[in-house]
């Protein structure tokens, strides 16, 4: 576990074996192969041929984590998380920029193709 | 750390030149990234130079989509009026007091999309709606041409702060 306050936006990852995978822990690198940031990691399921399936996907906004318990969802979920971002240039070279929202949650498909999704827009 | 981002500025011929890390925004008349402008002012009754901006990506990211560019407004006083374009052409024109032909400004919100390049006069293409991961490429926004117009009845000094807001979705 980090011991630092998780970011806004960020997300963790826990699985069977009770490994956790935190965005702000590695500051969102992806420790496995480095390409992308610590999602791609959660996406491409890299953690899972040491640790074993993944049983949490959280996200953390607003000083509130958000989880969804993976133990319930089929073997092809897909994790779901878009930051969305701003950077505001001002014409005296002042720059604001941070994150406006995250949507957070999960896909998957029935046995019959058809597509399955649940977010939630956090603000 | 997410993505991070800077702001790009092209002159020159084509706007072909790039300055990175952009420190300064104001319309002028010159088009280079040095002078003050208070050393070119815009004169009542006549334009800015063009202006070429775009974003640049750094950091970390899976994915990015969704962006587009606004100003805060594009009449920031009387006889003023800013207008505005994302830019597809492969060969830009290069920066002058000429109007530019662009249309007001949107306040809300114009779609651009994302170049892979460590050239910056490759981004002045057509580009992807998404883009990412990143990698040792740079992800830049289409550039945005932005002119300040002015009729005889400007004011003369500075005008409102006008800025330009950069909105993407990445993952």
């Amino acid at each position: 576990m980090s011991d630092k306050l998780p970011t806004d936006t960020s997300i963790e990852a826990e699985y069977e074996d009770g490994f956790i995978l935190s965005e702000t822990e590695h500051d969102d690198v992806n420790p496995f192969n480095g390409e992308g940031n610590t999602f791609t990691a959660v996406l491409q399921k890299l953690p899972e041929a040491d640790h074993g399936r993944m049983i949490r996907f959280s996200c953390f906004w607003k000083n509130q984590m958000h989880t969804i318990d993976w133990t319930t969802l089929p073997d092809n979920a897909r994790p779901i998380r878009f930051r969305h971002g701003y950077n505001t240039l001002y014409e005296d070279g002042t720059v604001e920029s941070g994150f406006m929202g995250v949507d957070f949650g999960v896909q998957w498909n029935d046995e019959q193709g058809k597509n399955y999704k649940e977010i939630s827009e956090l603000r | 750390m997410a993505s991070t981002q800077t702001w790009s500025e092209g002159n020159g011929t084509n706007a072909g030149t790039e300055t990175t890390s952009r420190t300064e925004a104001n319309w002028k008349n010159v088009d280079d990234s040095t002078t003050a402008y208070s050393s070119s002012p815009i004169t009542a009754g006549n334009n800015s130079f063009s202006k070429y901006q775009a974003i640049k990506y750094a950091g970390t990211f899976n994915s990015l989509s969704s962006l587009t560019y606004k100003v805060s407004t594009n009449a920031p006083g009387t006889g003023l009026s800013v207008v505005a374009a994302v830019i597809t052409a492969a060969t830009p024109a290069t920066p002058t007091a000429t109007a530019t032909g662009d249309s007001a400004a949107s306040t809300s919100g114009t779609s651009a999309n994302f170049v892979h390049t460590s050239t910056w006069t490759s981004v002045f293409a057509a580009g992807t709606a998404t883009g990412g991961p990143n990698d040792a490429t740079s992800w830049y926004g289409q550039a945005y041409r932005t002119q300040l117009q002015t009729t005889g009845s400007a004011a003369p000094g500075d005008i409102t702060s006008v800025t330009i807001t950069a909105t993407w979705t990445e993952s």
